[in-house]
């Protein structure tokens, strides 16, 4: 056994980093709007699926199929923000678990569009085998083959993705931290705290909102094409709610309002979810193989209360500004 | 017209266990603000807890359906008081995530325990009642009789007891309740109390409907029940009555050739989400909800 | 002194006689450590099949293992490394791979069944790290991933393009080229690309389809459907399920009073729900590739119950993850390696003719046979296999169940095909 394999632990950053701008996008709808979007994985799974479409049937190139991906995403942000934005929080939350599952049947079910349940590899039918893929590979390759001046036999394409992906999460970070400070994000603030006083001093409260809405989901659109490039082969059943819950624990790990600790909630996700997979050691191992796995989520969902109920304010959170919420 | 017959009661069986589960997680939304993502586990823990009874004990259908109702009010009692309590007022998103925790431990519990195959209570699942020219199964026999008691039961335990009173008072206005003089925290127990209980009926009747089952049983319902509680509107526990007696004759309805031909079954469990939703467009405050906020 | 000397002489020629004849015996020492690695969705809404899948790759495992320990050699080593979760979707799936294929290293994977699991852990880890894996997708794209010979990604199942047309054949020989059959199927990769091969097949013969439905199987009920599937005055039904979720849609069928099992025709996971512990009905048929000659097929299934008793129920299709095992052990014996690249060159010999055919009872001798050089075939639990340099296997023998009337199922009938 090989637990410091270097390729393994690339892959789980490069993950890590994917759910980062995932969890990003959340930030921005939840935390700074105050909308609980519990759909979050429609908007990657447009994304993903309207540039895969777009490159298999339209042979598009690559990087422009990719922005209708991410203009897809945001009409379906639009779409869903024009009564999202009227509806109290209870009640979205739920309408948006509703709107992510509807996506997700469809998907499943407009064989002729998108391949079906089979998913990315059926879209031209379920016996040819077709892949998007071919221009990022290719991009990849490029890239690590420029690294390699710098890095030396240490640039592989799997580094190539993992540096694309962080740098792009640091500066989608650093851009929304700016945002945050802005007039704009004050405005936001004030929205979440008190819509009323906002609307007193005459802001637009549902244009300001919806403005979040679309922003989170264009972040959202661009972690499912990072996702889809990364795994390389996606299906409708990549896109369930659960995907949404793993961002917003990630948002409380780091600790619900810090921008900067969604790296961290990140980090410490990749490595709970990922560590329990290594749950074969003594005692474990006195259980059978498949019983394990049902121990592995019950651990999971162990640790979600327990944590939940020792240090609800996340990592690097504040209790009291916590207890000052509603 | 014997197919459109059929599909009504088939429907308001499905829609009477909705209504039963509707209710429970209504209530415990309006009351305490908690989306229970764990509701549907908790059906799945009475129809394993009533298996229990049922087939190694050898208890007859009526005592193991009692025992389960027993039995999962009390687990809802239990994480009421262990984990939900202390963590009261953190909030839609937490509590969310608190409660999918939640159901992922008693998912994979019951998956332990009780494995992984398909199950069926001593029943002869069969069997068929012809009742004029419906040819009903026992399940549905059992549970038309149930729902049709236990349905108007419920709803007049809310609208005359005491505690039925002050349930809706508090899940209508927390803040006046209170200065009512109504003890909010007696109310809460006693919502996890019915929730739970309507709950155990709830997935034990789901179980002798669908005929077997698995551990996934409750969880593949989860979100039918969430679409009847915001249909009713959250807190709105006649709603939710309603809603989920709406919901499962229109899903399975939907189907009938009457009804422009019938939808393609691959698209009924969108049906569901797609109501919701163009109902919110229309309708903000779901069905019967109220549009002012708490 | 001359004595000595002579003897001496002796002694060295005997030692220089014998020393060259140790090899040509066969008795090379083999040594090789071949790692396995299971993946299947062990959770969520396929954890039964996904149970029974990990349960077949172990107990065939154990008794590669078991075997080896009675023929006492110690030099080859065979592990199941670790058995992973993919829940059904190919993110997870690929996660659990990686896990398998860098952290254990292991060299054949055994898994996934679903699809589209298949295809994503086959494109981002199996076939970049040089890995064998064998799935037990059934769809028909998944051999065309493998980018070149020998392929790393094997198919020990009938596709859905040829099971397709072999229940159009069977069910044509039953009830006329020209009978209505109603086609329903899961909605998922299996079913729909199934009931589409079917109903091109039927249709292009001069059969009619009046009623063809999909249904998601996690509904709470599934009697509108059930209603569907009595119209259109059908002969005959085909129902693609899975034994957990058919039971939901035969009760209200059987109820309707319009349904006859004994015109129904199930997929390859329907052969035998009554082992399953789900209800089977009396008079259905359903079809599964089988052996030609000895069928180790019934040994294989009181292999697992008594490996798993109460835990994991037993399921049929799972004996395509068992011969799995077989066949990458067999391949990697005759490689002398446990190297995929390797493992992969011997599996097309391995499967077709010619030589002797073991099936997996007969392991020992075959374990002999392959050591002593003889050209052996081996003979699966679901049937000859045949695999081809594609990756697929050419089955060309299919059986037919049916369910008795106590509930259990047997062959009543083989039949043979040629695509």
């Amino acid at each position: 056994m090989d637990v410091f394999n270097p390729a393994f632990w690339t892959f789980v950053a490069i993950m890590a980093g994917i759910y980062v701008v995932l969890a990003l996008g959340l930030y921005v709808q939840f935390s700074l709007a105050g909308l609980p979007n519990f759909g979050h994985v429609a908007f990657m799974a447009v994304a993903a699926y309207t540039m895969a479409i777009l490159v298999v049937r339209a042979a598009m190139p690559l990087p422009v199929a990719a922005i209708f991906g991410l203009v897809a995403a945001v009409a379906l942000g639009c779409l869903l923000g024009i009564p999202s934005v009227r509806l109290r929080a209870d009640y979205l939350a739920i309408a948006s678990v509703a709107a992510g599952e509807m996506v997700r049947y469809l998907a499943t079910n407009l064989s002729w569009l998108t391949g079906g349940p089979l998913g990315s590899v059926g879209l031209l039918g379920p016996a040819r085998f077709v892949s998007y893929n071919a221009g990022w590979q290719d991009l990849l390759d490029r890239l690590s083959r420029a690294l390699s001046s710098v890095l030396g036999s240490a640039a592989t394409p799997d580094r190539a993705m993992l540096l694309v992906v962080w740098s792009l999460a640091g500066a989608l970070l650093w851009v929304f931290r700016r945002l945050e400070r802005s007039p704009w994000g004050r405005v936001l603030r004030a929205i979440r705290e008190d819509e009323t006083a906002a609307t007193a001093v005459g802001k637009h409260v549902a244009a300001f909102k919806l403005q979040a809405l679309l922003l989170g989901a264009a972040l959202g659109g661009l972690a499912g094409l990072l996702l889809a490039w990364q795994i390389g082969v996606f299906s409708p059943n990549d896109f369930e709610p659960t995907l949404t819950f793993y961002a917003y624990l990630i948002l409380i790990f780091g600790g619900m309002n810090r921008l900067w600790a969604i790296p961290v909630g990140a980090a410490v996700f990749s490595l709970l979810y990922t560590g329990t997979q290594f749950l074969t050691f003594f005692p474990l191992s006195l259980v059978d193989s498949g019983s394990r796995a049902f121990l592995r989520l019950f651990s999971v969902g162990f640790l979600l209360v327990l944590f939940m109920m020792i240090r609800p304010q996340g990592l690097l959170g504040n209790r009291r500004e916590l207890l000052l919420e509603k | 017209m014997t197919q459109f017959a059929e599909l009504v009661v088939t429907g308001l069986v499905t829609g009477a266990v909705l209504a039963l589960a509707g209710v429970g997680a209504s209530l415990v939304f309006g009351i305490q603000r908690i989306p229970n993502f764990a509701h549907g586990e908790y059906l799945t823990f009475a129809a394993y807890l009533a298996f229990l009874l049922n087939v190694p004990f050898g208890q007859n259908l009526v005592a193991a359906t009692a025992g389960a109702i027993a039995g999962t009010a009390l687990l809802a009692i239990g994480i009421h008081f262990v984990v939900l309590r202390p963590l009261r007022g953190r909030g839609l998103v937490a509590m969310s995530l608190v409660t999918a925790g939640l159901a992922l431990m008693l998912r994979d519990v019951v998956f332990l325990v009780a494995g992984t195959q398909v199950r069926q209570y001593a029943i002869d699942q069969t069997k068929v009642f012809a009742l004029g020219f419906l040819r009903i199964s026992p399940g549905e026999a059992v549970a038309i009789p149930i729902a049709t008691v236990v349905l108007p039961a419920v709803a007049l335990l809310l609208a005359r007891t005491p505690m039925g009173k002050s349930m809706r008072a508090v899940a209508d206005n927390r803040d006046l309740a209170a200065i009512s003089g109504i003890d909010v925290e007696r109310v809460g127990v006693h919502v996890w109390l019915l929730a739970g209980a309507l709950a155990g009926l709830g997935g034990v009747m789901l179980a002798v409907v669908e005929g077997t089952f698995d551990p996934n049983l409750g969880f593949q319902v989860l979100f039918l029940i969430f679409t009847t509680v915001v249909l009713g509107g959250i807190g709105n526990a006649y709603g939710a009555l309603v809603a989920g007696l709406v919901l499962g004759v229109a899903m399975d309805l939907a189907t009938w050739n009457g009804f422009f031909g019938g939808l393609d079954a691959q698209y009924k469990p969108v049906l569901a989400f797609c109501v919701l939703i163009v109902l919110l467009l229309v309708r903000p405050q779901g069905l019967f909800g109220r549009a002012t906020v708490l | 002194m001359r004595r000595t000397i002579c003897m001496c002489c002796s002694v060295a020629a005997i030692i220089g006689l014998l020393c060259p004849a140790f090899p040509v015996s066969g008795a090379t020492p083999v040594s090789f450590d071949l790692k396995y690695g299971v993946l299947a969705p062990l959770t969520g809404n396929s954890a039964a099949a996904g149970q029974a899948w990990n349960e077949a790759a172990s107990v065939g495992i154990k008794y590669v293992t078991a075997t080896l320990k009675k023929l006492d050699l110690p030099d080859i080593h065979v592990v199941l490394a670790d058995s992973q979760d993919s829940q059904g979707n190919t993110q997870t799936g690929v996660e659990a791979a990686q896990k398998l294929v860098k952290i254990d290293g292991v060299n054949v994977v055994i898994g996934d069944f679903y699809s589209a699991v298949t295809s994503a852990v086959a494109t981002a880890v199996t076939i970049p790290n040089r890995v064998l894996e064998f799935t037990g997708g059934t769809s028909p794209a998944l051999t065309k991933l493998n980018t070149g010979t020998p392929a790393f990604l094997w198919q020990p199942v009938a596709a859905d393009d040829v099971q397709g047309r072999v229940l159009a054949k069977i069910i044509a020989a039953a009830l006329g080229p020209h009978a209505r059959i109603n086609v329903a199927a899961r909605n998922d990769a299996y079913g729909t690309s199934l009931s589409a091969v079917f109903k091109e097949a039927w249709t292009s013969t001069g059969g009619t389809i009046p009623v063809d439905l999909i249904y998601d199987p996690t509904q709470p009920t599934l009697d509108a459907e059930a209603q569907k599937l009595v119209q259109g005055n059908p002969t005959g039904w085909l129902f693609i399920d899975f034994c957990q979720t058919f039971d939901k849609l035969a009760f209200p069928l059987a109820r309707s009073g319009k349904w006859d099992p004994k015109k129904s025709f199930g997929s390859d996971t329907l052969n035998d729900c009554k082992s399953n512990g789900a209800q089977s009905f009396p008079g259905m048929r359903a079809t599964q590739a089988y052996p030609a000659g000895g069928a180790s097929f019934p040994a294989f299934q009181a292999l697992f119950e008594q490996d798993a008793g109460q835990r994991t129920k037993f399921q049929p299709f799972t004996a395509e993850a068992f011969d799995s095992v077989f066949v990458s052990f067999l391949a990697a014996l005759e490689a002398k390696s446990a190297e995929p690249a390797q493992i992969a060159r011997y599996v097309v010999p391995l499967t077709n003719p010619p030589g002797t055919a073991y099936t997996f009872q007969q392991l020992d001798a075959a374990i002999k046979a392959v050591m002593t050089g003889q050209k052996i075939r081996f003979e699966g639990a679901t049937g000859p296999l045949n695999f081809t340099d594609s990756g697929r296997v050419a089955a060309t023998t299919y059986a037919i169940w049916q369910v008795q009337p106590d509930g259990s199922s047997k062959v009543i009938k083989v039949v043979n095909f040629t695509p």
